[in-house]
């Protein structure tokens, strides 16, 4: 007897059938048999600490479910390790280190839960006073991401290199800076600022997103799903950029962030999560640093807004003990002296609107002037446009309003109206 | 009866043999094609059930603008990489076949950069390419003049194939080193006889000879092309003006961050597709089948 091809098949076949088979009833036997809650904590060892202590609690104290927790796996980035998480359903109950718009994009894919619709939810948010926070994020009314912190980026400026040029403070405006451009611009060698951050669509956020906010006081780019950049603000922001850029006043987008510590720039964006990387690695350079807003146009009036970089906590639907997950989460948020761990631990300002008020907070923040100023901003820090198709419309306004804008392939009204037309295309088809 | 019983032990030790890379290749290969093949015709989120879409995928994909800009990216690439990696290989491989002593050293030395991390390397020549790096110090010091080595969206793609070549030359070079050495002497000794110069004896014999290693090398670049990634993503971003965006790149968004499986699957096929389509022209036009009489 010998054996034919159509067995060898078969025979494969089955096997590949007995795999498949296996995982998927080891994947569900697993779900039913936990009897603790799963939770993906950001990879970072700072982060890791934070959650080391309060998980520790929780468990010691016997306050509810177990929970296990462990960095989100290891991948390119977060979002797709939670994305193959979903895809072959070993995803946690809950996850922190989400963004609002991969909230968004989870929810659109039926994945979280509208944490709104908990018991307790308005209380929590109402205790912890985040109720223009949450509202930020909030999409048709819907939350589902609560929000663990919110970072604003704000402008490093080197005191040492302005006092060079005879600038007592930090530029604020944009006629102070081009004064500034004007005499300290050293082509290939020293520039005023980093004003484009970089080729790819998350830079946006730090250059056009931020200067649109501070100029329009928090106006949204994208509203209602349109594009809402083509205004006053839009160009104003627009002209000045047009102006840093014909006049190589700006450090070359390609150039790695980082380049105020080697002095090759006097002004650059950065968030708070910088802060303890530069003590550690640039203590001289840190100590000649000083934080200032988003520049505005001239005569402008009211607070600086920004560009708030945020994250926050989901539960996933597939969780078979929400309840319990939410009991956590409530429990976590319920209690001010862990939003203060937090803030030692990563130097990164939790999404609460009492920072500067409450005076837990207050010795900390005194004894980290640094920290204390990007605590100003948590209440004028906006977060990215509520739209599904982030990526897209940020690509867009890459791809058709800063770069051609930096090439000169296009005036400012042109980058406008075509940086309009396809944020529009992006969000209504999806398309990149 | 003793044959039949023999024929069939020797079939089931000879499927036993081969049965685990058949699985690998079950598991690895035929099953995520299949898959692709599927998301192809389907509406798919990660998540959701596949529903079927018709060809409403592949319309998409080929009515998309940065799908033609990702293909000729790739086209421009090829067309700085393939000359620059053929004739720095070739350059590399008659230079090791002239050394006497540390041969192996040097052979390893630029086989080095073949093992090296993608990511790492990649750090390494943003940094050193720089409009404030030290090549652009250097230059303007003495020369007066910088060289916008990822800042032109005309200049970019020659950068990347420079640093792509700078990882494949030894690779490359060694395969064009071992089809050199398996030519005979001879051929040269009765070039010498009959007067044949130096390039004259390149052009007719070194480089007919070595048919099989230029074919394999462009097929390896060819494909190398299609599935650039990790320069342009650490480096370039896909800018500037879109310039060094390449399929893998889009793909890769298009998946991983904006949630559109069934796009990245199907743009995925029509890459392979013409990738394969390359590979056939050009070893149609370049492959030649090589004897000595």
């Amino acid at each position: 007897m010998s054996i034919k091809k159509h067995h060898i098949i078969i025979t494969l076949l089955l096997v590949l059938l007995g795999f498949y088979i296996y995982s998927i009833y080891n994947n569900a036997k697993q779900q039913t048999d936990r009897n603790y809650l799963e939770l993906w904590v950001a990879p970072n060892a700072n982060e890791m600490k934070f959650w080391t202590t309060v998980v520790g609690e929780w468990n010691s104290e016997h306050l509810g479910m177990p929970i296990h927790f462990e960095e989100i796996p290891q991948s390119v980035s977060s979002e797709q390790a939670i994305l193959s998480s979903l895809a072959g359903k070993t995803n946690p109950d809950m996850s922190s280190n989400i963004f609002s718009a991969f909230g968004e994009q989870l929810a659109s894919l039926g994945a979280v839960y509208d944490l709104s619709q908990f018991q307790g939810f308005n209380q929590l948010v109402d205790q912890d006073d985040m109720q223009s926070i949450v509202k930020s994020w909030s999409v048709n009314g819907a939350n589902y991401v609560f929000p663990m912190y919110s970072n604003p980026v704000l402008i490093w400026w080197r005191k040492d290199l302005l006092a060079k040029y005879g600038f007592s403070a930090p530029p604020t405006t944009y006629s102070q800076l081009l004064a500034l451009a004007k005499v300290a611009t050293i082509p290939n060698q020293q520039y005023a600022i980093r004003l484009i951050n970089g080729n790819t669509w998350d830079s946006r956020w730090y250059d056009f997103v931020s200067y649109y906010y501070a100029a329009s006081n928090g106006a949204p780019y994208i509203q209602n799903n349109q594009a809402s950049f083509n205004n006053a603000y839009g160009k104003t922001v627009l002209d000045f950029f047009n102006t840093v850029m014909r006049n190589n006043w700006m450090l070359p987008p390609s150039v790695s962030n980082g380049s105020i510590f080697a002095g090759n720039v006097i002004g650059e964006i950065h968030g708070p999560w910088d802060i303890s990387f530069a003590q550690v690695q640039y203590p001289n350079v840190y100590k000649n640093i000083e934080v200032g807003p988003i520049l505005v146009p001239d005569g402008h009036t009211g607070p600086v807004y920004t560009y708030a970089d945020t994250k926050g906590l989901v539960i996933f639907k597939s969780s078979k003990h929400p309840q319990e997950a939410w009991k956590f989460i409530q429990w976590v948020y319920s209690n001010p002296q862990f939003a203060k761990l937090w803030l030692e631990d990563t130097q990164m300002t939790p999404a609460r609107g009492d920072l500067l008020t409450n005076p837990i907070f207050k010795s900390y923040l005194a004894q980290n002037p640094m920290v204390a100023q990007y605590a100003k901003y948590v209440a004028t820090a906006v977060p990215t446009a509520p739209v599904l198709n982030t990526i897209g419309s940020l690509q867009a306004i890459t791809d058709n309003v800063v770069q051609p804008l930096m090439f000169g392939k296009v005036t400012v009204n042109q980058a406008l109206i075509n940086g309009t037309k396809k944020v529009n295309s992006a969000i209504k088809d999806g398309s990149f | 009866m003793f044959k039949k019983n023999f024929n069939a032990r020797e079939a089931r030790k000879g499927f036993s043999m081969v049965s685990i890379f058949l699985i690998y290749s079950l598991i690895f290969f035929v099953y995520p094609l299949v898959w692709m093949i599927i998301l192809m015709f389907s509406k798919w989120n990660f998540i959701s059930t596949p529903k079927f879409a018709g060809f409403y995928n592949i319309q998409t994909v080929l009515s998309s603008e940065i799908f033609w800009i990702t293909i000729l990216n790739t086209l421009r690439f090829m067309v700085f990489y393939i000359p620059i990696v053929l004739i720095a290989s070739f350059l590399f491989a008659l230079m090791l076949r002239r050394i006497k002593y540390g041969k192996t050293f040097i052979a390893l030395s630029f086989l080095v950069a073949q093992v090296c991390s993608g990511v790492a390397y990649s750090i390494i020549f943003s940094k050193l390419l720089s409009p404030i790096g030290p090549i652009n110090i250097f230059l303007n010091t003495h020369f007066h003049f910088t060289v916008p080595w990822f800042t032109s969206p005309n200049m970019a793609m020659f950068t990347i194939a420079l640093i792509v070549t700078w990882k494949f030359v030894g690779y490359y070079g060694i395969i064009f080193y071992s089809g050199m050495n398996s030519i005979s002497n001879s051929l040269y000794e009765a070039a010498d006889l009959d007067g044949a110069s130096k390039k004259r004896q390149f052009f007719g014999i070194t480089l007919p000879l070595l048919n099989a290693q230029v074919v394999l090398v462009l097929v390896l670049s060819i494909t190398l092309a299609f599935g650039l990634f990790t320069e342009t993503f650490i480096i370039t971003g896909g800018g500037p003006l879109s310039s060094t965006m390449t399929p893998m790149l889009v793909m890769y968004n298009a998946a991983f961050q904006q949630l559109q499986p069934t796009y990245a699957a199907t743009m995925a096929v029509f890459v392979a597709l013409i990738s394969a389509g390359i590979v056939k022209v050009t070893k149609k036009i370049i492959e030649r089948d090589v004897t000595i009489v």
